[in-house]
């Protein structure tokens, strides 16, 4: 979206005024106004007349719920979180400035002579960003698309109060981590993005064999730099943890910590738990991520707004018999969902179209477990994990590893005062760990084992999560190295199996969970 | 491509054109000069211009129209030398109103103005530049022969490495060349200037003075204010005698004030009007040599 005509609306915060990149930006919006636009802009159109429309009609428009959105608190923390990192981000870089101007000329320098730029580092205290990470299908993109989607992308300043100001200003880019977690790759995206929304040739000039590294990082933060951009989401993180180079993820992220240290631009990382992994290593991408306060999603509980969000989506019902929404249909839904409106929603829509298509036009309860068993097995797996959390692979479902919001935060406590005493005291530290092996269905004598073995092995480690991790990996090594039961090895068969369809699936491009 | 430059930046007081071009490069964020010039001159290999001339508009078709914020008559007249050198002129108003009269202009360059070979600047005004703007740049009345102490600072004119030739295809942004290069000190320069401060410093308030009164006429559709020979023909024993006497202007007897020295003597108008230009120096030397203050003097020819 580009916005032709700039308006400047005034702030009325001091730090924000006189600064034309947040005066053009959308004025800020109370709570009910960010509720109202964004269920205005995520409510795809119904009228009960489509009952009476074909089966083949019907069977087509069921499709409409793929574009139903339905706003909800969090979505309005993460809009705040949002308002904060690119106004903020932009308070320190006001294009007046002669210190900004001043950077640009440093980092050309830097370009030309080929050296890094974080020796000509500046500081920008109040711009940061925040991760988002939570299991798929909770709408974590979906949310950011929403709400990026009220800032126009591109703006073209050309005057501004009366003085000519020739400026091209990008508010945000959403943008998906390689698959290959590359720092190359993440370059690469990154121009393809800014040429699409600018018409400029970037990626050309910056890619191939003869372009080092070093040159498009540098022509990276220029860009961002150039182009006012106010804050990049980079989705899909966990796709660093996957790289072959152990270092690939450091290295990317302290890019990224660089960016924002650097040149000002917040940026946001969303992702699966999957991504814990690489970002509690590490204190700086912690305290980055977690600029405007951490964001970790979990999914949704069969609470008082899993109903409210299911009656949302039951409108959206195309049987030509009306059924009504009841508490079992509910509880069915929210059972084979696990809490996750994506999945939720998937079903509805499957169970509306069997319906539809066999003629029988209504449906029950009955009807969305047999619905869920038999159209989504890809996904089975992993809900089951999801409802029971037992005999669970914790490698093989990395992505839906539950996670602790406490451990996130220590991370960045324990990290602030590096050699400080540790916080949290060893019996507290192993019993979590023993806990969260006996949960996966580990008996307490063998966790208890493993967790000892772990801690003797990192007796500094202070994360229950790693530590069990660690646990966890030591039971997995004694178990394949002990000759296996009758009742393991079927066991093992079994989550062997399941590991082998996920990797083919996931390979395939097949799991959207 | 991009119709329109997203990133052209807002020009600034008394840059010249190459100067925003070099900063363009900057701001644009390309790999390569060749890159910069191919946007900015539809397709072209090389600048198209020189640190003063107005040439490079011509070819300049591709953004410069679709760019908000300025048009060519404004870089022309605000960030050329063109308004400087078009007062110095025997021929009528519109052969030259246009920034397309590149023979006549290459033929003006090379023959009002005996210009330095490298690019000049004021380090006072630079270092000022940064702290106000973020930017040192290259100025246009620091590159014209005979501006050689600043007036506003009253600080020689330094030189630096970088040649006119080099400017022709790659861009030296002023704040990068700067900042790495010291300034090329021409002691025995220097000390000419020092001798002839006040001359030369008069001169520089001339240059600045015609410069922003040319602007301002052409803005106004003012008749051109001529300065020099056609005007000053009607005395010419007087001004052949001051160029003779004069130690500023004895020291630039080259080659072709000679030429224009011996021209004089050809008694007739028609060949006086062909015959190459004085240098816009010596003209300005000898206006203030016969009337003393060329403010009076322009005022009274008009």
């Amino acid at each position: 979206m580009t916005n032709n005509s700039v308006h400047y609306s005034p702030e009325t915060i001091r730090q924000f005024q006189g600064n034309p990149l947040i005066e053009a930006l959308p004025p800020r919006l109370s709570i009910p106004e960010i509720i109202r636009q964004l269920q205005n802009q995520s409510r795809p159109e119904y009228s009960d007349e489509d009952r009476e429309c074909s089966p083949e009609d019907r069977g087509m428009l069921v499709q409409t719920l793929d574009r139903f959105y339905q706003p909800c608190e969090k979505d309005i923390d993460i809009y705040n979180k949002i308002e904060r990192c690119i106004r903020w981000g932009y308070a320190d870089r006001n294009p007046f400035s002669p210190e900004f101007i001043q950077q640009q000329h440093h980092e050309y320098e830097a370009q030309i002579h080929n050296e890094g730029f974080v020796r000509y580092t500046q500081a920008y205290p109040s711009s940061s960003g925040f991760a988002l990470l939570g299991i798929s299908g909770l709408g974590k993109s979906t949310t950011l698309r929403h709400i990026l989607s009220r800032y126009p992308q591109v703006i073209h300043h050309s005057r501004y109060k009366g003085i000519p100001f020739n400026e091209t200003q990008i508010t945000w880019i959403h943008m998906d981590c390689p698959n290959d977690g590359s720092l190359k790759g993440l370059c690469e995206v990154f121009f393809q993005h800014i040429d699409a929304l600018l018409g400029t040739n970037y990626f050309s000039q910056y890619s191939g064999k003869s372009v080092t590294l070093n040159k498009m990082r540098i022509a990276m933060a220029r860009i961002a730099r150039t182009y006012h951009l106010g804050v990049i989401v980079i989705d899909e993180i966990q796709a660093l943890a996957v790289a072959k180079d152990e270092s690939i993820p450091v290295k990317t992220l302290n890019f990224l910590v660089t960016l924002v240290n650097t040149i000002g631009v917040p940026v946001v990382l969303v992702g699966t738990p999957r991504a814990l992994t690489f970002l509690q290593k590490e204190f700086q991408q912690a305290k980055r991520a977690s600029g405007q306060g951490d964001a970790l999603w979990e999914h949704m509980q069969n609470d008082d707004a899993w109903r409210m969000f299911v009656k949302a989506i039951w409108k959206y019902q195309y049987t030509r018999n009306k059924v009504d929404l009841t508490r079992e249909m509910s509880d069915a839904l929210f059972e084979e969902a696990v809490g996750v409106p994506f999945l939720a929603v998937n079903i509805y829509m499957l169970v509306q179209e069997s319906a539809i298509y066999s003629g029988e036009e209504t449906f029950s309860p009955q009807s969305i477990h047999k619905i869920a068993s038999e159209k989504m097995k890809l996904t089975l797996g992993h809900r089951k994990a999801l409802l029971s959390g037992k005999e669970v692979n914790l490698k093989q479902y990395l992505d839906l590893t539950p996670f602790s919001a406490a451990d996130f935060r220590n991370t960045i406590v324990n990290s602030l005062e590096p050699p400080a005493p540790v916080h949290i005291s060893k019996p507290d530290l192993r019993e979590t760990a023993v806990q969260a092996l006996c949960s996966f269905g580990i008996d307490r004598p063998s966790a208890t084992k493993c967790v000892n073995r772990a801690l003797a092995k990192f007796p500094g480690c202070t994360h229950s999560s790693v530590l069990a991790r660690e646990a966890y990996d030591d039971y997995l090594r004694n178990q394949s190295s002990s000759k296996p039961s009758a009742k393991s090895s079927s066991s093992s068969s079994k989550s062997m199996a399941l590991t082998n369809g996920y990797a083919e699936n996931l390979s395939g491009g097949f799991i959207g969970l | 491509m991009a119709s329109s430059l997203t990133c052209f930046p807002t020009p600034l007081p008394g840059e010249s054109l190459y100067s925003i071009f070099c900063r363009y490069h900057v701001r644009s964020c390309n790999a390569l000069d060749a890159t910069t010039i191919k946007q900015l001159f539809d397709g072209c290999r090389s600048l198209q211009t020189s640190i003063l001339s107005p040439r490079a508009l011509k070819n300049a078709r591709n953004w410069i129209d679709t760019t908000p914020g300025f048009n060519r008559s404004s870089l022309m007249l605000e960030h050329t030398a063109y308004p400087f050198f078009r007062t110095f002129i025997p021929h009528t108003n519109t052969v030259f109103t246009s920034y397309s009269a590149d023979r006549f202009f290459l033929k003006l360059y090379l023959n009002c103005s005996t210009p330095s070979k490298r690019l000049r600047y004021c380090p006072k005004c630079a270092q000022a530049q940064w702290e106000t703007f973020g930017t040192s740049y290259w100025e246009i009345l620091p590159q014209i022969n005979g501006y050689e102490i600043c007036p506003i600072h009253l600080e020689p004119i330094r030189e630096t490495n970088v040649s006119h030739q080099d400017i022709i295809h790659h861009f030296f942004p002023a704040s990068s060349v700067l900042a790495n290069s010291s300034p090329v000190e021409d002691v025995s320069h220097r000390r000419w200037i020092d001798s002839h401060w006040m001359a030369f410093l008069q001169m520089a308030q001339d240059i600045d003075y015609i410069f922003r009164l040319s602007a301002t006429d052409f803005l106004l559709g003012v008749k051109i204010r001529r300065v020099l020979l056609y005007n000053l023909l009607p005395v010419r024993d007087r001004w052949e005698h001051a160029l003779l006497n004069d130690p500023v202007l004895d020291k630039c007897a080259d080659e072709e004030l000679s030429n224009y020295i011996a021209s004089l003597y050809q008694d007739t108008y028609k060949l006086a009007t062909q015959i190459p230009f004085a240098p816009a120096f010596v003209q300005l030397r000898v206006c203030r040599l016969l009337f003393g203050d060329i403010k009076r003097f322009v005022s009274r020819r008009v």
